[in-house]
Order: structure tokens, then sequence, then C-alpha cells
């Protein structure tokens, strides 16, 4: 019994001792944490009429107090959701306090932190204002693991020199786990480039249909002229690009001239290729692919069937009358589901409109 | 074998046990402060970058409702203030036998709506569709009582978004809570799960849906839960988090990827712990499948829920969830003999061992201290011993976890006085609360091996408390 008791004491006391030690140390951090947060909100409280008097009104911003030591990621957080806010000189002035301040050293050692928001802060503070010796860093970060550290590293990248960006940035785009869709949309939204869609085209033709896809919703989100050439090399190309792609240019279709590229799909063997062939039509269709469109409702996947209601209602011409003979004439149960849930769908948006101002 | 020998062995037996068990936790609250590090914010203010802005994936946030005419309207105004750009909201009243269906309607204007229902996951019949004609995210579907598992499978066949959130209609959840849900699945293409952190609403007070003040709950057996959930949050969840083995996304709260969910076929009705089940089986699917994949606990993520303040809704939730597990693991028993689950199958054996075996060694270990009282074989120091041996290591967890609590940010707002108090439970939590728990986990286990049928039993609901505007 003596050396169980002897371990059992032991052990308890040693954990006992620790979770002391630990709730001691909780109550202090408690403490800290509660008085950070009032230099924070005090920070905020007082820098907000700066912000506003130098990027708004003009003032001189010479006058400016020191950059606030202790609540930094705070400070630099209010100063960065104000520059998103601002544009033109109002920003301008908000960047230049931003280096009289001396946030440009800052910014390079927060590069190098081994957490991952101050490299976001770093790497957006870099950006802003325009640190081509952060350049290296930067390029270094597009590899980071963690996703909003190379997007944010991008972003920064672009700011500072969208021409030299570009090659390291399309250099990851076509990776599987890599950078195409939505966060390359927001990433070049606002880069005025013109040759960046060739760039991107010349990927999409060598990328996997699945980012093949991605970049050509990419394309066409950024440039609608080159997005209809991208569209018609894709879906008159032989032999046929894989659905994935043909399905991306279909959704791209928005020019009547290219209504007879989408007639060509509405067969095809892929439903989602059928899908988008059937909005294609219902943006630039004419009347005489109503019954193409038709045709579809007894499709065997759901996503034709509601779309091609959904187009079906919303076609210029069409009229409940017209719904209601096609319903009659349909007797395909399914079809008729698709058609009723299009019309509940297309009275609610009307009703939705009509409250609109 | 001599009488001193054989409890020689049993001491020895019932510590070895306990050594390897406290062992693991230590090594799961290491592991939880290591993942909490990175979730570590570098400040305490709210203006927050959107780095992610117009990268977010639109979601459907599914609702199942039985019976929740008090709680239905707050819980969806609450939905209703999500700051996420793109979601939809999707409340299915699974047949309720009180006014939640009428309440919806009078709250928010429903009209019935011609939905042509896809039925990807079988389901019980759905009776029909609302739309609101004030909130255009709006949409109620009233059912054909199936249970929960069902609803949520009828919620997962009408999303119409990518990712679908699963809440509790009973729960309130913060506004920027989605959004921090929604980053793994931004981060990381092979994201098919991400859970939130459920904290207690008791005591806590909320207006028109949303969280004013973040208190400690005045009753005993909230308070004594509130530690509880911080164990099994910052410590459970968080610490199996780096190693991709998490087996339980709480159904009150969890971002699942629908096509995932659907192609391993949705939820499973059979089974009363169905949320644990979802999480087993994805984890099995795509293993087996050697697809990448990732299910996150993402501690930022809050949920406010209310825990039963009484021993009887106390005593049904407890055998509900111990005999749910015990269901999930007999189900699931192959994957503690298959390599290829990996991570996952050490988790299946800590489940089995730590969480499932615990309450027959706990009642094994007290039987045998009243053995030994009675036939005079125990000492005080020895007594003192096994005391200091229960306390120091549950002091230690649950201080541990208060401490992770308090490092995400997500403490509650408490004074001094009653910060104290959290503390005195945890001091008497060992040997008050965990004896009940602990009955209530063997009734559980005594009703599966008698083949008592499980029953979801209804807890005694106060609703969210109304804290001044």
């Amino acid at each position: 019994m003596t050396s169980f008791v002897f371990w059992a004491y032991l052990i308890g006391s040693a954990f006992t001792t620790i979770a002391v030690l630990s709730g001691i140390s909780m109550m202090q951090y408690k403490l800290g944490a509660r008085a950070r947060r009032t230099r924070e909100e005090e920070m905020q409280a007082a820098w907000r009429p700066i912000f506003a008097g130098i990027s708004v009104a003009g003032a001189d911003f010479e006058r400016c107090p020191p950059l606030p030591k202790d609540t930094v990621p705070a400070f630099l957080e209010l100063w960065l959701y104000w520059l998103s806010m601002l544009a033109g000189e109002d920003r301008e002035r908000l960047i230049q306090l931003g280096q009289q301040l001396g946030l440009v050293p800052l910014a390079r050692r927060m590069l190098l932190s081994p957490q991952a928001d101050r490299r976001v802060l770093g790497a957006s503070v870099a950006g802003y204002l325009k640190d081509d010796s952060a350049w290296p860093h930067l390029t270094a970060l597009l590899d980071h693991g963690d996703r909003k550290v190379q997007l944010a590293a991008g972003r920064a990248l672009l700011q500072i020199d969208p021409a030299r960006a570009m090659p390291p940035i399309l250099a990851r785009v076509a990776h599987a786990r890599g950078w195409a869709g939505r966060d390359l949309q927001a990433l070049l939204r606002d880069v005025p480039l013109d040759t960046i869609q060739d760039d991107l085209w010349a990927m999409a033709q060598d990328a996997s249909p699945a980012i093949g896809a991605r970049l050509v919703h990419v394309i066409c989100s950024l440039n609608p002229v080159k997005c209809r050439s991208v569209i018609k090399a894709i879906l008159t190309a032989q032999p046929a690009y894989p659905a994935d792609m043909l399905s991306a240019a279909l959704a791209g279709i928005t020019d009547p001239r290219d209504a007879h590229l989408a007639r060509a799909y509405v067969q095809h063997s892929e439903g989602h290729v059928r899908r988008n062939a059937v909005g294609a039509l219902g943006r630039v269709g004419l009347a005489d692919d109503l019954p193409a469109i038709a045709s579809v409702l007894s499709d065997p996947s759901w996503w034709v069937r509601i779309r091609a209601a959904q187009v079906l209602y919303a076609f210029p011409g069409m009229n409940g009358r017209k719904i209601a003979e096609l319903t009659q004439a349909l007797s395909d149960v399914y079809g008729q589901d698709a058609l009723l849930h299009a019309r509940a769908e297309h009275l609610t948006s009307l009703r939705w409109r009509k409250r609109k101002p | 074998m001599s009488l001193a020998l054989f409890i020689e062995v049993v001491q020895w037996v019932v510590f070895a046990y306990f050594l390897t068990l406290n062992g693991a936790y230590f090594m799961l609250l290491l592991n939880a402060f290591f993942s909490a590090k990175q979730a570590l914010p570098l400040h305490t203010l709210r203006t927050e970058i959107r780095t992610y802005q117009t990268m977010e994936p639109p979601i459907s946030v599914l609702a199942p409702a039985y019976n929740e005419e008090k709680v239905v309207v707050d819980s969806v105004r609450s939905m209703l203030q999500l700051d996420y750009p793109e979601f939809e909201i999707i409340v299915v009243c699974d047949g309720p036998k009180d006014r939640t269906l009428e309440v919806l309607k009078e709250a928010f204007d429903l009209e019935p709506f011609a939905e042509a229902y896809r039925e990807r996951i079988p389901t019980k019949p759905v009776k029909q569709v609302y739309l609101s004609r004030t909130t255009p995210r709006l949409k109620v579907v009233l059912k054909e009582n199936g249970g929960k598992a069902d609803a949520l499978n009828v919620g997962v066949n009408m999303a119409q978004y990518p990712l679908f959130a699963a809440l509790d209609t009973d729960s309130l959840i913060e506004r920027e809570a989605l959004t921090h849900l929604a980053a793994p699945f931004i981060n990381d293409p092979g994201a098919v799960v991400a859970g939130g952190t459920l904290r207690l609403s008791n005591g806590a007070k909320f207006h028109n849906g949303a969280l004013v003040e973040a208190r400690a709950p005045e009753n005993w057996w909230a308070r004594c839960q509130v530690v509880e959930y911080q164990r099994a949050f910052m410590v459970g969840r968080l610490g199996f988090d780096r190693f991709n083995a998490i087996l339980v996304v709480s159904g009150a709260f969890g971002l699942f990827h629908k096509e995932t969910v659907v192609a391993a076929g949705g939820y499973r009705h059979d089974c009363i712990g169905e949320d644990m089940e979802l999480v087993v089986r994805l984890h099995k699917f795509m293993r087996q499948q050697n697809k990448p994949y990732r299910v996150y606990q993402v501690a930022e993520a809050i949920c406010w829920t209310e825990a039963p303040e009484d021993a009887k809704s106390l005593k049904g939730q407890r055998v509900r969830w111990h005999r749910g597990l015990t269901e999930v693991l007999w189900r699931h028993r192959d994957m503690l003999f298959d390599r290829k689950m990996g991570s996952v199958q050490l988790s299946m054996w800590y489940f089995v061992l730590f969480e499932w075996l615990a309450p027959l060694f706990e009642f094994a270990g007290y039987v045998f201290l009243v053995l030994l009282a009675v036939t005079g074989y125990l000492e005080l120091k020895v007594f003192c011993g096994v005391m200091l041996l229960a306390l120091g290591p549950a002091l230690f967890l649950t201080i541990g976890a208060m401490y992770l609590d308090e490092l995400t940010l997500r403490g509650y707002d408490t004074h001094r006085k009653e910060f104290m108090r959290f503390l005195s439970v945890a001091l008497v939590e060992p040997f008050t609360f965990r004896l009940f728990s602990l009955y209530w986990r063997l009734i559980a286990v005594w009703r599966v091996a008698t083949g008592k049928k499980a029953a979801w039993g209804q807890l005694v609901r106060k609703g969210f408390d109304k804290g001044t505007p």
C-alpha cells in the first residue's frame, strides 16, 4: 500500500499544484486582457476623429500623436479599415500618415512573425504603403500554408507593382489547391492590365478541366470582350473540350450572337452542360428556341428541369396562358412540378420587385 | 490469492487506468493549447478586415424544429442577424404538436410555396413549404414527423448552397459565428466539416436574438455544465483537431460540405446520436475512398444553447447522450481494427476506453472503496491519497479548459465574485455533479444492455432572457 499511497500523493499533489498555478496565471491573464481591451477602446476613440480629420477634412497630420505602441495590431486594423472605406486623395492622405508614423519598418517586421494574423496585417500594410523592399518576403508568403496569408501577400504584391506581381501569382493558379475562382477574381478585379486574360486563357487550356472551368469563369467576370472569344473557342473546338469547360463557357454566354453556340449543347450527355445550355438560351435565345427548352422539362436531371422551367417563366413573350397550355400538354409529373416551382419563384420575385422603391 | 494481494492488484489496475486516462487528457490539453494559439486574436476589438471578403461560400442554414414555440422566433431572428454575405435559412418543422409553425407564420408572414422537392436522401413526406413575404432568406418546411435526423435530411435535400450549417432552434449563434466557421472551407478545399463551440445561455442576457451580456448561470446544475462544456470543447474537441480525429461535432452548431454528406448517405434516423454518427461515418467514408479531407474545430465560432436546470431533464439528456455514444461505437466498431482509419482509429479507442468504459471503471472504483472501508482495509491516508488523485487531475483539466476559454477571448463576462464561484464549482464538481453524471451514464449502459427503447424526452425550456435593450 505504501508505494501506492506515495504515488497517489505525488501525482495528486503535482496536478493540484499545476492547477493552482494555472488558475493564478489565468486570473492574471483575465485582468490583463480586460486592461488591454480598455486601452484599445481608448485608442480607437482617440484615433477615429484624427483619421476623419486627416482623410476627409485634410487636417495637418504633422501634429498627430505618435504610434500607440501598446495597441499596435488594433491600431493597424483600424487604419486598414479606414483605408478600405476611402478612395482617391482621401486615402492617399491616410497612407501618408502611415508613412509618417513609421509603419513601413513595422510592417516588414510583422511579415517575419510566426503568427499568421500578424503576417496578414504586415502584408496588408506593406501593400498600401507600396513598400518595395518587402517584395521578397511577400513573394515567399505566396506559398504560406495559410490561405489568408497567401491572399494578403498576393493583394499586397499587386498593389505595389501589378505587372511584376502577375508571373508569381499566375504560377500558383493552376495547382489543384491553388487559386482559381472567387479568390483570384477578388485579387484581380482592381488590376488594370490587359494581358491577364490571355495569360489566364493559356493556363485554362493547360490546366485540369475543373481548374480550367474556374479560370474561364474568372476570365468572363473580368473581361466580357475576351470572354466571348474564349467561349467561342471552347464551344466550337474539335475534339470537344471536357464537360466542365463546356459548362463554364455556356454559363458565360451573354451575347445574342452566341445563341447558336448554346443550341448545340441542349441535348449533351452531361446534365450540368444541358442545364447551362438552357440557361444560356434563357439569356440570349429567341422564340424559336422555346420548343427546345420545353423539351428538357422531362429531363432526368432535376437541375435541368428546374432551369428550363425558370427560363420559360422569364422568357420574353411567355405569359400565364402559354405556360398553362405547356403544363397541360406535359405528361411528365416531374416536369409539371418544375413548372409549378418556377411559377411560385416567379410570383415571389415579382412581389419583391414591386416592394423595392 | 489472499485478500491483501487482491486489493493490491485491483488498486494498481485502477491506478493504471486512471493514469492512462489522465495522460490522455493531458495530451489533449497540450494539443488544444497549440491549436488555440493559432486562433488567438491579435486584439480584442471587432473591426476586422475581411481578408476573405467576396470569397465566402454561400451557406444554407438548417434548423430542425419540434415543439419549439417558445424559442423558435428568437432563434430565427438571431440567424437573420448573422454577419455573412450570402445564406438562406431553412426551418424544418418536424410535425410539431405545439404552435411552432403558427408562431413562425405570425412572426414572418409565411405563405405557401410550390417547391419541387428533390429527394436525394430518402425522407418522410414533406407536407408544405412556406416562404416569407417579409424575409426573403427564410424558408419554412412542414413535414411528417420523423425525428431530428430526418428533418435535417429534408433540409439537406432542399439546401441550394454547397455548404450547410446544422443548427438547433433552441440555440442562438453569434453574429460573426458563420464567418469564423466558414474560414476553414476557404482556407482548405479538403474541409468537409467544421464544428463550432457551444456555450450555455442560462444566465446570459439576450435581446431580439442578440447577445447583450454573457453572465454565468445562477442555477447550480447549469454552472456545473458550463465547466463541463468548457472541458468538452476546449480540451476534447480542440485537442483532437490537430490529429484530424474529431468524432463529435455538436448537432447544435456545425458546418458541412453538402455533397460529401449526400454521398455518405445523409443523417441516419435509426440512431439517437445522429450528429456523432454522421461525423464518424464521414471519417470512414473519406478514408475508405483515400480522399484527403479534414474535420475542423473552430473555437471562436460560438453558439449559445440552453442547458437543463433540473435533474429530471438533465438525466434524460445524459442518458440519451450516453446511449447515442454506445450506439455509434457499436455501429462502427469495425473502425477500431481498421488501420486505414489512422488517427481516427486512436480517437475511437479513446472514446471506447475513456468515455464509454469510464462510468464502469468509476463505479467499480467506488464499490472497491466501499468494500475496503467495510473490510477495514481502508486507511485514512489511503483514502486521502485517492481523493487527492481524483481531485488533482480533474482540477487541472478544468482550470486548463477555463484558461483556454479565456485565451480564445471567449471567457464569460464574469466579475471576481462570479469567477470565484466558477472556481469553487471546479473544486466540488468531481464529488457532486460528476457522481450524478456517473449514475445517469450507468442507467444508459443498463438500458442498452437490457434492450430498453430510447426516447428523446422533453427539456423544460425557459427561453432566452430578454436583457435591457
